[in-house]
């Protein structure tokens, strides 16, 4: 047993908002008070904060899509490292963050191999990724011809082999139009296949994935990414989902309005009304940084566009029948007017969204920011005047086309935990974390209480996961393997070799070696389909 | 103890010089172990060891040889002749290589610059097919530098006279409505203006059209060996590991460069490399060299060790010209070590098979 004595512990799932209490450990989970407490062992909690480790829900770190990133930094080893870090370095990061569960944001069936190897790498921490689908041309064929029952199965073999935790959906369709010459289609316009629209793409898989019971919904990365204007097209894309539960990651991307001259200016109000009519909804900023990033994405016509606006070099890496991924640098400069507004609108979003536990922070690592810089975006949350004299460094677009310089509101630090804890695992159907009750899972965060907010959330005072010490004073433990996280949804066997034989007409890669073969990802931990937690 | 039966003159030779290296040491039970113990002390006693991989590597060993290299502070290098590193770095940013195989399958026209992928790449050939047979142009020019500027010409200045056996070609090329234009290793031996003349060719028939590029890799696995130095480093080779950090210079770590100049003690080439010179091979024979490999070398290097062919005798990761992993499985039961289990040994006191 370990006692964890005097410190303040926070639990938004529960309502603890900082008062001073013990807080027992037994073996991997957080146990009740013994009546006979024996002698265990003590950790001083006095002077520090308390809670639940981090959850990241959206973030670059495995897979292919970061070897094309890597060969656009061979030549700045510094910026490689901060933007493309091996699998290992970023998981040491993300500990040393205080994170212990971590999502990879896509991978496609073809390269799960790739993403799987990767993810095989990042040891000490519970991982895993999503499933792309968006472009998946048996997939798509076969929701265009409407048997509903085969397009479940499809979409619950794909998730298996492809050892993914959650349906992924990028711009769907759009990678399809592309590679036929078309511009990326609206909600409403055929992508290419029959009548199918990216409206019935969407509604469909989004209702099917909630009745397989999945513990993550769709994990929607909708049209129109990073373009001027796009808030009404991106509310009207929150209005198709019907009310149904879904994820929509890196809205910021998606909250800009457009003034006469067709540049861009801040929707962010527009989108959080938007988005507080529907509960079941959650979502994730992509919050940007000043300085270089590299925008990882397998939406093909979105990055395309990005191209043809920047005139920068790109990598575009197309599959076989089920779209790829694209990788374009990109730098934001604190002079320049767009990248001001983009910065000053991932925190109005988060400042105005009443509930920070349906909006979490993400900088869409590396498509924002490094992820590294999360502490830094929690002291501009925390701290008004900090943010003030950001916006009077930065182009004054970023105070005069965005509202975020009339916001008043600071975070406190529940609401930080919800955000980046509580918030993020119950999205993620993960019971067993992000919180701080009887029974959850011990991962945890101490931080010594200090003004400096930035230093204090680079720094945890130690990190715990599953009952065992892993970070201390910024030094690493010897990590343990961690787990892979992967769902099992079932599908029809009477109907998989019809399935395959189509998909044999698709690729060129042996049915039985596609993605990660039958047994999907090796060594994986399964999670139970039936933990939806609303 | 593994147990091997020496194989031919040249494992004699090898034999020969380990134990002469050896000194008092308790008697080796098989040549094998031998030339393995001695590789090891080599390996152990090494100042600036070098390490050198060949596109022929299967996933698994790379990142072996990226262990061993950071334990022992390596020089770590691609042959370049066998990954293309460089080549495919070019092409990627140029943004070329955006076709997929299902992409081919309708082409109007297949341009094979020197190289036909019915011979040398068996599986795109019967992909191609048809098209191979029907409709394809091969351009086996002497002079293809040559070639190119007049196909270039030919696409943008109408008023140029072309000579006949360019014309017909170019007219072939210009009037189809898609096309793979594929090229090989070979083609690009004339330097680096060739290679711009390529690339800008290549540019401009994409134009309005729907035209690809495919580079042959000279070897099985040169896009699966750079994809894993690219995913566990960083970088694509020329590496040299201080202290678990990695210094890249793609022009100071460069193999040939390394071995001429004596910068190394110990040379590890992890699988044949492709074609080093005759001069570099000398140096090799007289230096401390230890080979992995599953085939007997052409050359006389002190330490060959035998290994398993993944795919044939062990399994393996290989990754296919448009980087999608592909598992290779056991077929037979082999003699040998697998190259990653070797180099796991080789850092470690006893050898155990």
């Amino acid at each position: 047993m370990i006692l964890i004595r005097g410190a303040e512990l926070y639990d938004p799932a529960h309502g603890i908002n900082g008062q001073v209490r013990d807080l027992w450990v037994n073996g991997e989970r957080i146990a009740p008070a013994p009546s006979e407490p024996g002698t265990p062992d003590v950790i001083d909690g006095s002077g520090t904060i308390l809670a639940p480790a981090g959850v990241e829900i959206h973030t670059h770190v495995a897979g292919y899509g970061l070897n094309a990133a890597r060969r656009f930094l061979v030549g700045d080893p510094a910026l490689l490292d901060l933007l493309t870090p091996s699998a290992e370095t970023a998981a040491q990061r993300y500990l040393s963050l205080g994170y212990t569960t971590v999502f990879d944001a896509a991978s496609s069936p073809l390269m799960a191999r790739s993403t799987s190897n990767d993810l095989q790498r990042m040891v000490g921490l519970d991982r895993g990724t999503f499933t792309q689908l968006g472009d998946h041309l048996l997939l798509l064929q076969t929701l265009a011809r409407g048997d509903m029952q085969e397009v479940r199965d499809i979409l619950a073999w794909l998730l298996h082999v492809a050892g993914g935790y959650a349906v992924k959906l990028v711009n769907p369709g759009g990678g399809i139009a592309w590679k036929a010459g078309q511009p990326a289609p609206g909600l409403d316009e055929p992508i290419g296949l029959g009548n199918l629209t990216q409206r019935r793409i969407i509604q469909t898989l989004v209702r099917l994935v909630n009745e397989m019971g999945l513990p993550h919904p769709i994990h929607l990365h909708a049209g129109r990414l990073g373009q001027p204007g796009n808030a009404d097209a991106f509310c009207e894309t929150v209005r198709a989902l019907d009310g149904q539960r879904a994820h929509l990651c890196h809205i910021q991307f998606y909250s800009y309005g457009q003034d006469e001259n067709g540049s861009f200016t801040s929707a962010a109000e527009k989108v959080v009304q938007c988005l507080q009519e529907y509960p079941q909804i959650t979502s994730d900023v992509g919050q940007v940084l000043f300085g270089a990033a590299m925008a990882i994405s397998f939406d093909t016509s979105g990055l395309s566009d990005l191209q043809k606006a920047t005139g920068k070099p790109w990598i575009s890496r197309q599959l076989e029948g089920e779209g790829g991924t694209n990788v374009l640098p990109l730098s934001y400069q604190a002079r320049d007017a767009s990248s001001a507004i983009q910065w000053a609108v991932g925190l109005e979003l988060i400042l105005r969204f009443p509930d920070p536990s349906h909006l979490f922070l993400t900088t869409d690592h590396p498509n924002g920011a490094p992820f590294t810089a999360y502490p830094q975006v929690i002291e501009w949350l925390m701290s008004r005047p900090a943010r003030q004299e950001m916006l009077k460094r930065i182009h004054p677009a970023g105070t005069r086309k965005t509202g975020l310089a009339g916001i008043e509101r600071e975070f406190t630090l529940d609401e930080i935990f919800a955000m980046t804890s509580w918030g993020p695992a119950k999205a993620l159907g993960l019971a067993d974390r992000g919180h701080l009750g009887t029974g959850a899972l011990a991962d945890l965060r101490c931080y010594r209480k200090q003004t400096n907010l930035c230093n204090m959330f680079t720094r945890p005072e130690w990190v715990m996961r599953r009952g065992k010490v892993v970070v201390q004073g910024g030094q690493l433990a010897a990590p343990d393997r961690g787990g892979l996280v992967v769902v099992r949804p079932t599908w029809d066997e009477d109907r998989l070799p019809l399935i395959q034989a189509a998909l044999a007409d698709l690729v060129s890669v042996p049915v039985g070696d596609y993605g990660l073969g039958a047994a999907g990802q090796i060594g994986a931990e399964e999670v139970v389909c039936a933990s939806r937690m609303y | 103890m593994v147990s091997f039966t020496p194989a031919c003159p040249l494992g004699e030779t090898s034999f020969r010089r380990a134990q002469a290296d050896l000194s008092g040491d308790d008697p080796p039970n098989s040549f094998y172990e031998t030339s393995f113990r001695t590789a090891q002390q080599w390996l152990q006693g090494a100042r600036q060891p070098l390490v050198v991989l060949s596109g022929n590597l299967d996933g698994e060993a790379v990142s072996a040889a990226i262990r061993l290299a950071k334990q022992f502070s390596a020089i770590l290098t691609c042959d370049e002749e066998s990954t293309g590193s460089i080549l495919g770095l070019s092409m990627q940013a140029a943004g070329l290589l955006t076709n997929t195989l299902h992409d081919l399958r309708d082409l109007s026209l297949v341009v094979l610059c020197g190289v036909d992928p019915a011979h040398t790449h068996p599986r795109l050939g019967e992909f191609l097919g048809r098209d191979l047979a029907t409709d394809s142009l091969f351009l086996d020019m002497p002079d293809p530098l040559e070639a190119l500027r007049w196909f270039r010409l030919a696409g943008t200045d109408k008023t140029v006279h072309i000579p006949t056996k360019f014309a017909e070609a170019a007219t072939r090329i210009g009037v189809a409505s898609s096309g793979l234009v594929v090229f090989g290793p070979e083609w690009l031996k004339f330097g680096k203006p060739f290679t711009a003349e390529l690339l800008l060719w290549l540019k401009s028939l994409k134009g309005e059209k729907h035209w690809y590029g495919l580079y042959m890799a000279p070897a099985p696995n040169s896009t699966g060996v750079v994809e894993t130095l690219l995913s566990e480093t960083g970088f694509p080779g020329n590496l040299l590991f201080c202290q678990e950090r990695a210094e890249y210079s793609p022009h100071l770590w460069r193999v040939e460069r390394i071995i001429q100049q004596g910068a190394s003690d110990l040379c590890l080439l992890v699988g044949q490399p492709g074609s080093f010179s005759e001069k570099t091979l000398a140096l090799l024979s007289k230096g401390r060299t230890i080979l992995l490999d599953p085939h007997q070398p052409a050359w006389n290097p002190p330490i060959w060790l035998p290994t398993a062919r993944v795919g044939v005798e062990g399994p393996g990761r290989f990754q296919r010209l448009d980087g999608v992993p592909v598992e290779f499985r056991q077929l037979l039961q082999g003699s040998h070590p697998l190259i990653k289990d070797l180099l796991l040994e080789l850092t470690h006191e006893e050898f155990q098979v």
